[in-house]
């Protein structure tokens, strides 16, 4: 497999400034982050509030640059301006808040957006426009005004107005934190059925920890460090060093982890409620 | 709060009107005002008045629809209508104490009130059905001349079609935050003017904080779609002109020619 | 009792053809001292009902009674009632505006036109209970991290001195971390100073581990008020509502539906630990390493 985004030491540091525009210091906000996903993977990154990870994904779609290291997507560095414009397509973007990004006032108009900046031709924008939305299952809606729709729907159409550049990366930056239940299961389906049948690369960011069993890899950052990294099983069993980084594991998780600690003999990683019923059924019948 | 207003708010239906290029709308308009003040006598106002009928026909907007919209300017055209009456000189007709209606007041009055009434009436129907996007897209295709002289009339387009976007939402988020200081005791109706005007702080502020965060956002998530101006993009829905839209234009210029010689002859 | 509501109907909008009716013939009582949670879809009428409890909405019909009198009521001080009955926003950008910490929170007691040694003590008062931190009461509140601004957005509440404390979704959007800070600060309220709470959430598994009743709307209905165990009873019809069961109640339903015999109205991991142990029969068997 093909490495797609490759960070190299990444360091991104801003200068904080007093009310007088005074510099008071700086600021680390990414500290030396390595990371190499290729092309078809999932891959979510987790943090705490202020853990940088956001700041880390915006640097994947040339938004900000490092300040030391660098980031290759689809192997052009993100420093070379040259660059810009063909990262910019190579690697979406869907930001935590529905209504700040959606520009068009109608569905369709809001999703031709990108292709339209990117100068394709009138007839393939609808085509484009149509696959798109039929990915996200928003066809049936695309002469609505955003205003009128739910939390989740905007932010399917927002990442329909992505996949519409035909980009090989989609990086969600906390999509779902504004969301409902219901809302983040919307999307998060979305964005696996993009990387299962469309085989889109996506970088999930998200604090939630039920949404990233799916991943092929996670990334735990703190501090603007990557603390752990690994499979979700593989996370998900270090659960007092999750707990010290302000996350947590899911439910059945921790229920499984009670369960061991009893001398239930079930497996420590399970990920499902129906994993965990499976196992404790197996028991008995043995 | 938004869904109340009706005046200018799109009304998603299928017409001719509908269809028809919103260039030929935008000039439409003009044109029709244009010809409003043009006719002084009973038949170029009889004109518009075909005109302004057949239009509303054509649009299949209800035309509850249209007149509820008028509500909220009853009170407006109420003023220029009395104001008119009774403060044009001329023979007197009616006299109440010292205020009197003068025939010239009378005559002016019902003009203006026709005017106005027709004015807001042709606007409206423009907005009524022209999408904001068809509008500003219009508005952009007709003054691109201006380019030349290096007009910005690609980021005019862009930023009325963005404000268009944000107003309903920040309606809604300005309800929310006066009702989040009301629940903390705050009142907007007490005191003097002073207090009144301290009193909008505590909204003020969160909606200002929140537009630049909003803007902020925004501009983020257009540089992320590769926006960068107008210049190399291409349209999704471009502009391009139908047989039924020369009929339009075609239509204009008979008005306009018909109010001018309606004008000059009787 | 604190708060009651009796046949209320809301209709928004009444005249208009995009009229709906977001509450139908609800009624409720909200005993005083109980932790209650308040669960349902977006747009189940959860927003619609709270406001109705500090007569920032007024019924369309029926009647809403703080300590036995009608909100309705000419003789009622609307100030006095939102002081009693505190209601906490979503997002706290929507009224954080002061230049200060100190200064936000001290809008509401000002509002109640009292002294300034009793805005004061109030202040720093609500300030403590919040768990906002002293070194942060002169910074300005739009430099906090997420948690803090609800924090201080709870403050500027509690310096109303309420009786009643109704919060829209305060955990939504924090992490793991916050969330739980928050709902101490919330258990705290209610064990320590006996304020009545009303928690309005998407979150069953955050609601399970705190709430004494759990009130579920649907559809501006209210379909349950009954102890958490009770409600997960009903985990089919919550799933139909378009609202999510515990993790753990899930585990549980899914033996149960294996030919266990084990109940699965069970919420919290340890008692489900418990029950699964217990329906195993590994408890004597010495297989415990602690």
């Amino acid at each position: 497999m093909d490495s797609l985004i490759k960070t190299d030491n990444l360091i991104y540091e801003y200068t904080k400034r007093d009310d007088n525009g005074e510099v008071i210091g700086k600021i680390r906000a990414v500290d030396g982050v390595s990371i190499d996903v290729k092309e078809g993977q999932f891959i979510a990154i987790l943090g705490a509030n202020g853990s940088g990870k956001s700041t880390f994904a915006a640097h994947l779609n040339a938004i900000l640059f490092p300040t030391e290291g660098s980031v290759w997507v689809d192997g052009k560095n993100t420093k070379d301006p040259a660059n810009l414009w063909d990262i910019r397509e190579t690697a979406g973007m869907v930001f935590q808040n529905p209504d700040n990004q959606i520009i068009g006032q109608i569905v369709e108009e809001d999703v031709g957006f990108g292709p339209e900046n990117m100068g394709i031709p009138t007839e393939q924008i609808w085509e484009r426009v149509e696959e798109s939305l039929k990915a996200v299952g928003m066809w049936e809606y695309r002469e609505h005004s955003p205003n009128k729709l739910s939390g989740g729907q905007k932010q399917r159409v927002s990442i329909a107005g992505v996949i519409a550049m035909h980009p090989k990366c989609i990086v969600l930056d906390e999509p779902t934190a504004m969301l409902d239940p219901s809302g983040r299961w919307e999307v998060i389906r979305a964005a696996r059925a993009l990387n299962d049948v469309e085989k889109v690369t996506i970088i999930l960011i998200t604090h939630y920890m039920d949404e990233v069993i799916h991943a092929d890899k996670v990334f735990v950052m703190d501090k603007g460090k990557i603390a752990m990294e690994g499979t979700p099983r593989e996370i998900f069993v270090r659960r007092d060093e999750l707990k010290k980084l302000k996350l947590d594991v899911p439910q059945v998780t921790a229920l499984a982890h009670e369960l061991r600690k009893r001398g239930v003999n079930v497996p420590e990683d399970v990920l499902t409620p129906d994993e965990l019923a499976n196992a404790l059924d197996a028991l008995k019948e043995r | 709060m938004s869904d109340r207003m009706t005046l200018g708010q799109y009304y998603q239906t299928d017409s001719v009107l509908h269809r028809l290029d919103p260039r030929v709308k935008l000039t439409g308009t003009i044109v029709y005002i244009a010809a409003l003040f043009v006719a002084d006598n009973i038949w170029g106002y009889l004109l518009a008045t075909v005109f302004l009928v057949t239009a509303i026909a054509l649009s299949r907007v209800p035309v509850r629809f249209m007149l509820k919209g008028m509500k909220s300017i009853a009170f407006l055209i109420a003023l220029t209508v009395v104001f008119n009456l009774f403060m044009t000189p001329g023979d007197i007709l009616v006299k109440f104490w010292r205020l009197a209606i003068t025939k010239e007041g009378a005559i002016l009055a019902t003009r203006m009130a026709v005017r106005l009434i027709y004015l807001i009436i042709g606007s409206n129907i423009m907005t009524l059905t022209t999408t904001p996007n068809q509008l500003t897209d219009g508005l952009e295709r007709l003054l691109s001349p201006l380019k030349v002289i290096h007009a910005p009339v690609h980021e005019v387009a862009m930023m009325m079609s963005i404000a268009l976007r944000f107003i309903p939402i920040l309606m809604e988020e300005t309800d929310k935050i006066m009702k989040a200081q009301m629940a903390r005791g705050a009142s907007f109706d007490e005191g003097g003017l002073i207090d009144r005007a301290k009193s909008l702080v505590p909204i003020l502020v969160p909606l200002f904080v929140s537009a630049f965060r909003r803007a902020g956002d925004l501009a983020l998530a257009m540089e992320a779609r590769g926006y960068r101006g107008g210049d190399r993009r291409t349209r999704m829905k471009p502009l391009h002109y139908e047989a039924r839209d020369y009929v339009g234009y075609f239509c204009l210029v008979l008005l306009l020619a018909s109010s001018i010689v309606l004008r000059m002859m009787l | 009792m604190a708060i009651e509501l009796r046949n209320v109907n809301y209709i928004y909008d009444p005249d208009s053809t995009l009229s709906y009716r977001a509450l139908e013939d609800i009624n409720l009582v909200l005993e005083d001292g109980v932790f209650y949670a308040l669960i349902g879809h977006t747009g189940s009428g959860k927003s619609t009902l709270i406001q109705h409890m500090n007569g920032l909405v007024k019924p369309t019909s029926g009647q809403v009674l703080y300590d036995g009198k009608d909100i309705a009521d000419k003789s009622m001080d609307l100030r006095e009632l939102r002081s009693n009955v505190g209601l906490v926003f979503q997002y706290p950008e929507h009224q954080l505006f002061e230049t200060t910490v100190y200064a936000d929170v001290s809008f509401g007691p000002k509002n109640l036109k009292l002294s300034k040694e009793e805005i004061d003590i109030r202040v720093k008062e609500a300030l403590k209970l919040a768990g906002v931190d002293e070194s942060l009461w002169e910074v300005s509140p739009f430099e906090l991290s997420g948690g803090q601004k609800r924090r201080v957005a709870i403050a500027g509440v509690l310096a109303m001195k309420p009786k009643v404390l109704i919060l829209d979704e305060p955990t939504a959007g924090l992490d793991p971390g916050g969330r739980d800070e928050i709902l101490n600060v919330l258990r705290n309220l209610h064990d320590k100073e006996g304020i009545t709470i009303l928690l309005v959430s998407h979150s069953m598994e955050d609601v399970a581990g705190y709430a004494d009743r759990i009130i579920v709307m649907n559809k501006g209905r209210i379909m349950y008020n009954d102890v958490p165990d009770e409600i997960f009873a009903h985990a089919e019809e919550l799933k139909e509502m378009g609202l999510s069961v515990p993790q753990v109640t899930s585990v549980l339903s899914a033996l149960k539906n294996k030919g266990f015999d084990i109940s699965d109205n069970i919420t919290k991991v340890d008692k489900a630990a418990d029950e699964i142990i217990r329906v195993l029969g590994l408890e004597n068997k010495g297989e415990r390493n602690e």
